[in-house]
């Protein structure tokens, strides 16, 4: 097949506004910042106590099955737990130099302002809601686990052991409850409020405040304010956040965009590269087919020419061989008239 | 290009593969460098005196002069052999001259002197410091600085004054200016630092070069006292010097009892009553004079002017009195002594950096500074203006402060809450009598009500915490809790910090209901 120039102009033309178009998708991310006015949760790691009332709550509210121990055991503190399929919180206790007294944290969904977790969904079973919560729809989701691998806070987990209906788990900030204008189970619990509902905006100016009231007290940082592009569940501290095993290398750029300027460039890859690489394919191809067409043509030429040069020798050969022989004959002719004649003068004279 | 290994193929692999091996050793090595094992010391001297002539091309030394006087005595010789002695007969501190003269010449009386001792060292078979230029000056090296700063305080100042059997002029001198000479006069004794600075200024010379010089001359004379670096500079040295318990009140006519005003300069325009200030009282809480008189002996106002001063670097004198973060002020001390055991259960729920109105009427309960000179020689103790400790107590009558109180608001899955009302208020009361600075501010204010009362006038029927504490996360109130979260901080808030366990946990307050 060919193609005319004109085609391959088109086709180049319209990959080259298909790459636009994907450029311009890429620099519309990152404005997007998390709903305006989403709820949030300050978590007061200065006042928390360890009672685990926070727990409880969350394991009755959500209807999650019992725990081994009860909730009112202690020594759990002396192992370090994550999240799994029947705790979507769990409070950790840590003993750093910095401080007299046990520090205490409480690990959960951090409702990212823009999850990890959803964007490594490909087929968007988490959804950033506009009450600030990231929404799991298990209706949707095919069972991959790549929300767990995404998270860096380590916080889903999955029903490995249901085996028809497998569930990724995570905190829900109690979405519902929400909804209804109640408070999610872990707030309403903590005795102390060392957790605190409220708009995310609010709740960073809180958190500032306590800090400016209370200078000894702080590190002077809201977790979660800037971390992974923002999180709508923010911790203040007395000790440094390491310690109570959040961690500070994680940086401010949100986990979608480490990953949206390679995806941006798929449009642009699928639009341009089959026109190139087709394109360069036609032209070698027809290069290759006019220079087949001329080696035939040339070489039937040539085959042409040495069969018109053997035809010719042939005929040389054989006129040659005619004349030799005409004269073979002549010679033999004239040969045997001379001997006749010889004989007719013998005779001749023999009478 | 593989053809330049060689020709035939198999050599051309196995050159290449060398190469590649040679090259990723080569390289995992580059990073790794030697870890020098560092030890710290107390006697550290960073000789980096050439730093006068100009940048140093070389690292500074760090010369481990204990080491040296202890290899030296073992070969006999002292001080003098290094440090000589000046026109006044006071030792050099610097190192075999009395003073830097040019580049050269002190750069080789370093070299010619320590190389040259090392070497003749190690040549009779001993052993001795390094020879070799890198060793000393090395950018990573050995001897790593410990030292911890050296100061009097009234222990080992006492001390010395019963070791010199009283005499004064030993160690205290003012400089004459006409006789151009240091000479001791009586009553002006104070701090070594008040003229004597980190730098050299005109004719004084360095805190460093007098405290070496003047101390450890004597200490050798006397042959008492420490005499090597470590032995005032190492930490575990430090804490190994024997302290006196109460040692005798310096005598320098300073006086029990002031009434604390501005300047004579600012006496007219000075408008706050006068502050009573037990001098004597306060000399217990410091460890040396230097705590509040932290540039010269002479009293806060001749500095600290009403408009500020540049003597004063411009620190007003109600800054100086009052700055909340600053160690020599009177309110930035009392801040720090508000979060001890007895005092932090109230105060560390309470904001920081916010003086109440009332505290003013507190310390400033003298008379006007218009009518100082009539009151003058008056008064001669604080009780004219405060209660003793003994008589610390509320103005409520006992049976006006409710025994206990039923705390059942709330009461869902516990008990209602019963609380010893007015044994906790005796317990704070105690604690408050114990305390000269709570007795000075609440002794007879009924302030204590306040640490749980908080945010409303003190009365005998203050409101109560449900009054004000509703339900939680109101948005236009975010930073004050609801009932729940308000009773527990509070309570439990106050018993951290006084470390007032319960036993049972939460059933220490309140039994859980059964069924």
């Amino acid at each position: 097949m060919t193609i005319s120039r004109r085609r391959f102009l088109e086709w180049v033309t319209a990959a080259g506004v298909g790459s636009a178009a994907a450029s311009t998708a890429k620099a519309a991310h990152g404005d997007f910042g998390g709903y305006p006015d989403s709820y949030g949760v300050l978590y007061d790691a200065t006042l928390c106590v360890g009672c685990r009332s926070c727990e409880a709550a969350c394991n009755e509210v959500n209807e999650l099955p019992s725990p081994d121990k009860p909730f009112a055991d202690l020594s759990v503190f002396d192992k370090k737990r994550r999240t799994d399929y029947r705790s979507y919180t769990v409070v950790n206790r840590y003993d750093p130099p910095e401080s007299k007294k046990p520090v205490y944290r409480k690990t959960q969904c951090n409702h990212c302002l823009e999850p990890a977790c959803a964007s490594a969904c490909f087929v968007g079973a988490f959804k950033k809601t506009p009450e600030g919560a990231v929404e799991y729809d298990a209706s949707v989701c095919v069972g991959c686990r790549y929300c767990i691998i995404a998270c860096p806070f380590n916080i889903p987990t999955y029903e490995y052991d249901e085996a028809l209906t497998p569930r990724v788990m995570k905190c829900t900030m109690c979405l519902p409850r929400v909804k209804e204008g109640k408070l999610p189970g872990c707030v309403e619990a903590c005795p102390v409020e060392a957790l605190t509902f409220g708009r995310r905006k609010d709740l960073i100016a809180v958190a500032h405040e306590r800090i400016r009231k209370y200078p000894g007290r702080y590190i002077d940082h809201v977790y979660g304010q800037h971390e992974m592009g923002g999180t709508s569940w923010m911790y203040i501290s007395g000790v440094p956040f390491t310690k109570i095993d959040l961690r500070t290398d994680l940086g401010s750029t949100p986990a979608p965009e480490m990953t949206s300027g390679a995806l941006a460039l798929v449009p642009m890859v699928i639009g341009l590269w089959p026109v190139l690489l087709g394109g360069i394919y036609k032209i070698t191809e027809r290069k290759e087919k006019i220079a087949l067409a001329e080696k035939n043509e040339s070489v039937a030429g040539a085959v042409a020419a040495a069969n018109e040069a053997a035809d010719n020798k042939a005929k040389a050969a054989t006129e040659r061989f005619k004349k030799d022989k005409e004269k073979a004959v002549e010679a033999a002719v004239k040969k045997t008239l001379a001997e006749a004649e010889k004989e007719k003068e013998k005779g001749k004279e023999g009478e | 290009m593989l053809r330049l290994l060689g020709d035939s193929k198999r050599v051309q692999i196995i050159i290449a593969a060398v190469c590649l091996i040679m090259a990723v050793a080569l390289l995992s090595g580059c990073g790794a460098s030697e870890a020098v094992e560092q030890e710290a010391r107390a006697d550290i001297v960073t000789i980096d005196d050439m730093k006068v002539f100009g940048r140093l091309s070389r690292p500074a030394v760090n010369y481990p002069h204990d080491m040296h006087t202890e290899a030296l005595e073992a070969h006999d010789k002292g001080c003098a052999d290094c440090h000589l002695k000046d026109e006044r007969g006071a030792m050099s501190l610097k190192f075999m001259r009395l003073a830097d003269e040019d580049e050269k010449t002190t750069m080789q009386i370093y070299h010619d002197n320590c190389i040259e001792c090392h070497k003749a060292m190690i040549s009779d078979g001993f052993e001795a410091g390094p020879v070799v230029c890198g060793d000393c000056h090395s950018k990573e090296p050995e001897y790593t600085s410990s030292r911890q700063p050296m100061s009097y305080d009234y222990s080992l100042h006492y001390r010395h004054v019963v070791a010199s059997s009283d005499s004064c002029s030993l160690c205290h001198h003012v400089y004459d200016d006409q006789k151009k000479e240091l000479v001791y006069v009586k009553g002006e004794e104070s701090s070594c630092r008040d003229c004597h600075r980190e730098t050299r200024t005109d004719n004084v010379i360095t805190m460093r070069e007098a405290s070496h010089s003047a101390c450890i001359t004597c200490h050798i004379e006397r042959q008492k006292g420490f005499v090597e670096c470590a032995g005032c500079h190492d930490l575990e040295m430090q804490k190994s010097i024997e302290r006196v318990e109460n040692p005798a009140r310096i005598d320098r006519n300073q006086p029990d009892f002031i009434l604390v005003a501005a300047g004579e300069s600012d006496l007219e325009t000075s408008k706050m009553n006068t502050v009573p200030f037990d001098h004597r009282g306060h000399e217990g809480f410091t460890s040396s004079c230097r705590d509040c008189h932290h540039e010269t002996l002479k009293a806060c106002r001749e500095c600290h002017t009403l408009a500020g001063d540049s003597t004063g670097a411009g620190i007003t004198i109600q800054r100086a009195m009052h700055d909340m973060n600053s160690e020599h002020s009177c309110v930035g001390c009392h801040e720090v002594h508000k979060m001890d055991a007895g005092c932090s259960g109230c105060h560390s729920l309470m904001e920081q950096g916010r003086l109440s109105q009332h505290a003013c009427e507190i310390c400033h309960a003298g008379p006007e500074p218009d009518r100082l000179a009539a009151v003058k020689g008056k008064y001669k103790s604080l009780d004219a203006f405060r209660p003793k400790r003994s008589e610390v107590r509320l103005s409520f009558a006992s049976k006006d402060i409710p025994e206990e109180i039923t705390i059942g608001v709330i009461a869902d899955e516990y008990e209602p809450a019963r609380m010893p009302h007015r044994a906790i208020i005796d317990t704070l009361m105690n604690k408050i009598s114990g305390s000269r600075v709570a007795t000075h501010f609440h002794g007879h204010e009924d302030v204590v009500c306040e640490g749980c009362h908080h945010h409303s006038p003190v009365g005998h029927k203050p409101p109560l915490c449900e009054n004000c504490h509703g339900k939680p996360f109101d948005p236009n109130h975010l930073h004050m809790p609801g009932l729940f979260g308000a009773y527990h901080r509070q309570c439990m808030g106050c018993h951290e910090e006084m470390n007032i366990k319960l036993e049972k946990g939460c059933e220490g307050c309140h039994a859980k209901k059964q069924g």
